[in-house]
C-alpha cells in the first residue's frame, strides 16, 4: 500500500470534528508537499492538536478524508504510523525510564532492533551524558528534545510538531529550530508544525496556513501573506505575521 | 513473534518500574507473608467448626484461598499504570506507533503475572515451613496466574475507558471483598447460606480456589477463557479510548 514517492504528503480535505457542544474542526483543508516545512498557526483552542491527532490517526474525524505519505489514513491507519513522526503538545517520554531506554523500546514498536540508531539520536540532541537517567530527572528543554528524538527514531518520512517550542527558552527554541531547519534541509522530511509563534512559523515554515475556530482563514507562504496586506492596507510601516493573523483571526495569537 | 517481542519490550518498562522502587518491591514480598500469618491466625479456628470437613491442617485449606485473594487485588490496580500513562501523554505516543495494541496489555499483564507468581512461590515456601501439604502446587501457581492476568487485563481495561483514578479505585475496592467473600478462598461454602454458593458458581476467584484444592479442568478452562476475554476487552479500550479523542 505504501507509494515511497509521493507529491502530496498531506492532503486532508473538509475535516469535520465536534467534541459535544465544541465544533473544534469545521471543514478543514490541508495539502502540504513532500519535502517542505508547513507551519500551521492559530491561537489557544483553534483547533490545531485536534488537527494533528486526526492526521496522525490517533483520532478520527466525523467527515472528510485524511491520506498522509500516500495511504489513506482512515481505511490503513497502520501504514500512515509506518510513515510518520509524532511530537505530541504534552510531553511523551516515559518520566520513570531513562532517554535511553524510551528510545529503545520507541524502536523496538516499529520494529527495530538496532541499537545504533538509538546511540546516534542520543548524540545528536546532547543527550548522552545523562541517556541513563531517568527523564524526570531532565530539564524542560531537554525532555523536548527527548521527545522529539523519540519521534523521530524510524526516520520517519513525515513529522508532525504539535507546538514544539512552546514553554522553551530562547536558546533551547533556537537549537530546536536549527534541528528542524536540519531535518528538512538535510534528511529531506516533510514536517506539519503548529505553533502559535508567528517568529517561529515566518522562519521555518515556507507554507502557513493560519487557523481559527476550527477554520482556515487564511493560506500562503510567508511573503504571500505579508504582500497581500501590504497591498490591502499601503503604509510605509513594515509588515509583519502579526499583522496579518491579526487581520484573520482578529485577535492576538497567545490568548 | 513480533507481537512477543514488543509485549516483551513493553513489559520491561513495567519491570524497571517495580525494581527502581525498593519501598515497592519490599511491600510484594512483605504482603504475602502478612496475610499468610494474619488469615492463618485468625482463620485457624474456622477449621475446627463442625463439617469443615477439612482432614489436614488449617493451612492446607487456607493457602490456595490467600494465592487467590492476593492474586486478584494485586491485579485490580493495574489499570493505574494506564490511568498515568494517558494522563502523561505517554499513551498517545504508543498508539500512534505501528505497533500491536495488545502488546500493551500483555506487556503490563506479564509484569503483574510474575509478580503474582513471586508472591505465590514465597507464600508456598512459608506454608510449607510452618508445616502445610501442598498437594497441588503447580496447579495453585497456574491459576494463580491465570486469575491474575484476567483481572489486570479487566483492570487495564477500566483504566483505559474511566481514564481516572478514582473509577478504578472505586470499581476495586467495590469488586474485591464480595468476590472474596462469596468464594471459598477463605471459608468452605457448604457453611455458608445456599445462595452465596450459589453465587460463588460464578465467581472467577471461587473457580480458581475450588482448582487449586481439587484440580478441575473446567474451572481451570473457565479460568484460561476468562483471561482470554479480558484481554480482548483490555486491547478493545484502546480503540474505544481513541475514538472519545
Ligand atoms: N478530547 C476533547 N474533548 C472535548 N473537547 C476537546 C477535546 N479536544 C479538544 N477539544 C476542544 O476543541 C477545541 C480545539 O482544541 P485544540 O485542537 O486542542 O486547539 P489548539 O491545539 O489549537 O489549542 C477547543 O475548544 C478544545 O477545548
Ligand atoms: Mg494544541
Amino acid at each position: 500500500m505504501t507509494r515511497t514517492v509521493f507529491e502530496k504528503a498531506i492532503e486532508a480535505v473538509g475535516l469535520v470534528k465536534r467534541y459535544g457542544e465544541v465544533q473544534a474542526l469545521d471543514g478543514v483543508d490541508l495539502e502540504v508537499e513532500a519535502g517542505t516545512v508547513f507551519g500551521l498557526l492559530g491561537p489557544n483552542g483553534a483547533g490545531k492538536s485536534t488537527t494533528v491527532r486526526i492526521l496522525t490517526t490517533l483520532s478520527r474525524p466525523d467527515a472528510g478524508t485524511v491520506c498522509v505519505a500516500g495511504v489513506d489514513a482512515l481505511r490503513d491507519p497502520v501504514g500512515v504510523r509506518r510513515a510518520i513522526g509524532v511530537v505530541a503538545q504534552k510531553h511523551s517520554a516515559d518520566p520513570d525510564a531513562t532517554a535511553r531506554e524510551n528510545l529503545v523500546l520507541q524502536a523496538e514498536l516499529y520494529g527495530l532492533r538496532d541499537r545504533s540508531r538509538v546511540d546516534e539520536l542520543l548524540e545528536r540532541f546532547g543527550l548522552q551524558d545523562a541517556a541513563d537517567r531517568q527523564a524526570k530527572t531532565y530539564s524542560g528543554g531537554m525532555m523536548r528534545r527527548l521527545d522529539v528524538a523519540i519521534g523521530l527514531i524510524h526516520t520517519p518520512k513525515v513529522l508532525f510538531l504539535d507546538e514544539p517550542t512552546t514553554g522553551l527558552d530562547p536558546e533551547a527554541r533556537a537549537d530546536l529550530w536549527a534541528e528542524i531547519e536540519r531535518l528538512a534541509r538535510e534528511e529531506r522530511m516533510t514536517i506539519l508544525l503548529t505553533t502559535h509563534y508567528l517568529e517561529e512559523a515566518d522562519r521555518l515554515a515556507s507554507q502557513i496556513a493560519i487557523v481559527d475556530r476550527g477554520r482556515i482563514v487564511a493560506r500562503g507562504t510567508p511573503d504571500e501573506l505579508k504582500a497581500e496586506l501590504r497591498a490591502e492596507a499601503p503604509s510605509d510601516e513594515p509588515v509583519s505575521l502579526n499583522d496579518v493573523y491579526l487581520k484573520h483571526a482578529g485577535r492576538a495569537v497567545a490568548a | 513473534m513480533t507481537a512477543v517481542r514488543q509485549s516483551w519490550q513493553v513489559s520491561l518498562r513495567y519491570f524497571r518500574v517495580l525494581l527502581r522502587q525498593p519501598a515497592f518491591l519490599l511491600i510484594t514480598i512483605v504482603q504475602p507473608l502478612i496475610w499468610l500469618l494474619l488469615f492463618g491466625a485468625l482463620f485457624k479456628a474456622v477449621t475446627q467448626i463442625p463439617g469443615f470437613g477439612g482432614n489436614g491442617s488449617y493451612l492446607d485449606y487456607l493457602t490456595p484461598g490467600i494465592v487467590v485473594m492476593l492474586a486478584v487485588s494485586s491485579a485490580g490496580w493495574t489499570g493505574m499504570g494506564f490511568i498515568e500513562d494517558i494522563n502523561s501523554g505517554v499513551m498517545d505516543r504508543l498508539l500512534v506507533t505501528p505497533a500491536w495494541r495488545g502488546a500493551f496489555n500483555v506487556g503490563s499483564v506479564a509484569q503483574c503475572v510474575v509478580s503474582v507468581v513471586l508472591q505465590t512461590l514465597l507464600i508456598i515456601g512459608l506454608a510449607l515451613l510452618m508445616g502445610a501439604e501442598i498437594a497441588h502446587a503447580g496447579v495453585l501457581l497456574l491459576v494463580a496466574a491465570l486469575l491474575a492476568a484476567a483481572f489486570a487485563s479487566l483492570s487495564n481495561g477500566l483504566g483505559v475507558l474511566t481514564r481516572q483514578r478514582e473509577s478504578l479505585i472505586g470499581a476495586v475496592s467495590l469488586l474485591l471483598l464480595p468476590l472474596t467473600f462469596l468464594s471459598s478462598a477463605l471459608m468452605q461454602l457448604s457453611l455458608a447460606p445456599g445462595w452465596i454458593e450459589t453465587v460463588a458458581k460464578f465467581n472467577p476467584v471461587d473457580w480458581a480456589a475450588v482448582a487449586a484444592r481439587d484440580p478441575d479442568l473446567l474451572r481451570i478452562g473457565l479460568l484460561a477463557a476468562l483471561t482470554v476475554l479480558s484481554g480482548w476487552f483490555a486491547t478493545r479500550a484502546f480503540a474505544i479510548y481513541q475514538r472519545s479523542l
